[in-house]
Parts: C-alpha cells; structure tokens; sequence
C-alpha cells in the first residue's frame, strides 16, 4: 500500500438501465469532492470564531474524451442520465484484489461537450452525491 | 533565523505525521474588518473584528492501512476537536509553527488525473486560537529510561501567560506508557517540570494548558518503560 500513479483510476456509473458501465478509459481525470461546512458560533467575548460541524457533501467532477461508442461511451452513458439518479464506483488505485473502493448514489447533473478546432472532442461532467459514501475493497 | 526552503515543512494531525505524504501546506489567517468611515472624513477608517484560520494541506493519495491518507482523512472527514501542528521550518528546536486543538476537517478531495499522480486536498478549519508555537524538538528513541533534548532559549521569562504544549506521538511500539513533560529553567541547569503530558501507551496526540510563569529556557523530559523499543514524536510549545 503506497501512493500511486493516476494512470490506474478506475470509474464506473450506471446507465439509464441501470447497468454499470466502466468509462474510465474515456476520462482523463476523476475528482471527487468531499465538503463538511461548518456553521459560525462565535459570541461575543472573544478574539478567535468558533466553529461546528454541519452536514457532508460531495460531487465528483469527471474530465476527459467525448465518445460515442457503444453502450459504454461517455456520451453514451452520461447523456443518458443527465438529471438522473444513478450509482458509481471509484478506485483511485484501480481495481485490483484489496483495492481502496468508494460508491454512493448521486445525479448527473451536468454533461458539457466541447470541440476545439485543435484538439480532440472533448466531455465534462458533474455527480451531485446523495447520501453516504461507502468505502470498502476490491 | 532565516529564510528556509520548503522541503522542511513538518505537519502533525493528531497521531500522524503527515509531512511523507504531503508536498504543500497553506496556512490562511484571516481577521476581516468593519468600516467605520463617516461623513465628512477624507480617509476611511476601520475596526478589526475577530480572527479566523484554515489550513489546506495538499497530499498524494496513499492507502497504506491506518496511516495512509485515504483511511486518515476517510476517518477524519467531518469531524472536529483534532489536534494540529504546522512547522514550516522543521522540528529543529526553536523553530517556529502553530497550533491547534479544535479542528474540524471540512473537506477531502480525491484527484486522479490520468498523467499523475493520485492526489487527496483535504482543507482544515481552525476553531479558536491558532496558537503560535516553538518547536522543542522531536525524536525517535529506543532507549530505555529518563532522557532529554537539548534545551532552548527563549531568552526571557514571563512572568504570567497562558501557555500550552503540543504533544504529537506518531509511533509507539513496546511496552507502554512512555512519560513526557516539558521543563524550564532560569539558568539552564535547574530544570523544573512546567507542562506534564498524559503518559502515552500508543500513538497519540495532546494539547495541555497550563497558567503562570515560566522561566526562559525549556526542554522535553522523557521517560520510556524498560522494554519499549521505539517511540517517535516531536513537542511544541506556545506561550
């Protein structure tokens, strides 16, 4: 167990049907964004805020290649669930026997497409979690 | 003192070093002001109000278990009252950091870009005082009984402070209970005992406060039990 390249990422999302589909090969990069705001409960009296714990919230911010291809594309299977809920997966390591794995639920909330003269077509989209994130192994 | 590279920086949350996983830290101190500027004056004026600070630590992604940055932050996430220790220079002592002891850990942030490395940027927010700190050195020791670092000068005495010291035990294997206390001394000789730590019988972290005055020179007693065979920790102190 170490630190790893980000070459294994391993990222899959349920389609339209339900299905898992692996798109990690069409994407160039997979964040996934954990936030726990706190709320101010600074009084009077002090110098310093005080702070407490709220509630926790994620999305996951995908990047990479705009692909048609099959049921496993990710114009294929992001389109197709845009304002949707669905389901995903992520190994940061890959997804290898003892692999870290995270899962949850969320929507898709967002599938921007771009196309630039001198560069290949080209995808963006967002997972707006709901609920907890599960972490077990592979 | 001096200016220092970064290579140096050393960041303790609770009883992990975090500093071999990490490759930046941003300590932001904020202390926002109220306008107060009225009619018929030519220059504005203000008023300070009150302070607040964030720490946003940039590490890569490592799933070694307990230790590793996934199952630290993965444990971590959302929850508050950790203990931190931030020394941009290193753990030499003297050298100077900040502390806290009621952070809440807001976000986690798992990044893996195909040409990379995978990345976790956790961001902690400060509750309270960031308490500015010298280091009093730290250590990895395997032998048994009574030891102490080597003594620091603050060059002066106070004479009633509030003060505090940081305890950060990253590793502790052996026999348990291993003693820490933090010593001053008015002439660098006559050591007394000024901060007393909860003995450590595994990794661990501790913030104690203590009042009155303090001498200007400190150091870190340390006491291992017969059979421990190693413990690694460094200590801060603020006043």
């Amino acid at each position: 167990m170490a630190k790893y390249h980000g070459k294994s990422v391993y990222f899959t999302v349920a389609d339209s049907d339900g299905t898992a589909r692996k798109i990690s090969c069409d994407l160039a990069s997979v964040s996934l964004n954990r936030d726990a705001p706190t709320a101010d409960v600074t009084g009077f009296c002090g110098n310093d805020t005080t702070a407490v714990i709220g509630m926790r919230s994620y999305n996951i911010a995908l990047d990479g290649f705009w692909s048609d291809t099959g049921s496993t594309g990710t114009y294929t299977v992001l389109n197709g669930i845009l304002g949707a809920s669905t389901t995903w997966e992520l190994g940061p390591a890959g997804s290898g026997t003892g692999m870290v794995k995270l899962s949850g639920s969320g929507f898709c909330t967002a599938f921007n497409t771009t196309g630039a003269v001198g560069a290949a077509l080209g995808m963006s989209a967002t997972i707006q979690g709901t609920g907890a994130i599960s972490a077990s192994t592979y | 003192m001096s200016k220092y590279h970064g290579k140096g920086t050393q960041i303790y949350w609770d009883e992990f070093n975090l500093s071999g996983m990490s490759s930046s830290v941003t300590i932001n101190r904020d202390a926002p002001t109220v306008d107060t500027s009225c009619f018929t004056a030519t220059d504005t004026t203000a008023v300070v109000g009150m302070r607040s600070w964030n720490a946003a630590v940039s590490s890569f992604w490592d799933d070694t278990t307990t230790t590793g940055t996934h199952a630290i932050y993965q444990a971590d996430f959302a929850t508050a009252d950790h203990t931190i220790s931030i020394y941009p220079s290193g753990i030499t002592a003297g050298m100077r950091g900040w502390g806290n002891y009621g952070v809440i850990q807001t976000s986690f942030n798992t990044t893996g870009p195909v040409a990379g490395a995978v990345t976790a940027e956790a961001n902690h927010q400060g509750s309270g005082e960031l308490e500015a700190l010298w280091c009093l050195g730290g250590s990895t020791s395997t032998t048994a009984g009574s030891l102490t670092l080597a003594s620091y000068n603050l060059a002066a005495s106070l004479a009633s402070t509030g003060m505090a010291g940081y305890l950060h035990v990253t590793a502790l294997s052996g026999s348990p209970d291993v003693a820490f206390v933090i010593q001053d001394s008015p002439d660098d000789a006559t050591f007394t005992d000024l901060v007393t730590f909860t003995n450590a019988s595994a990794a661990t972290s501790e913030r104690v406060a203590v009042t009155g005055s303090s001498s200007q020179y400190f150091r870190v007693k340390y006491t291992l039990g017969a059979s421990t065979t190693s413990c690694t920790f460094v200590v801060g102190f603020h006043r």
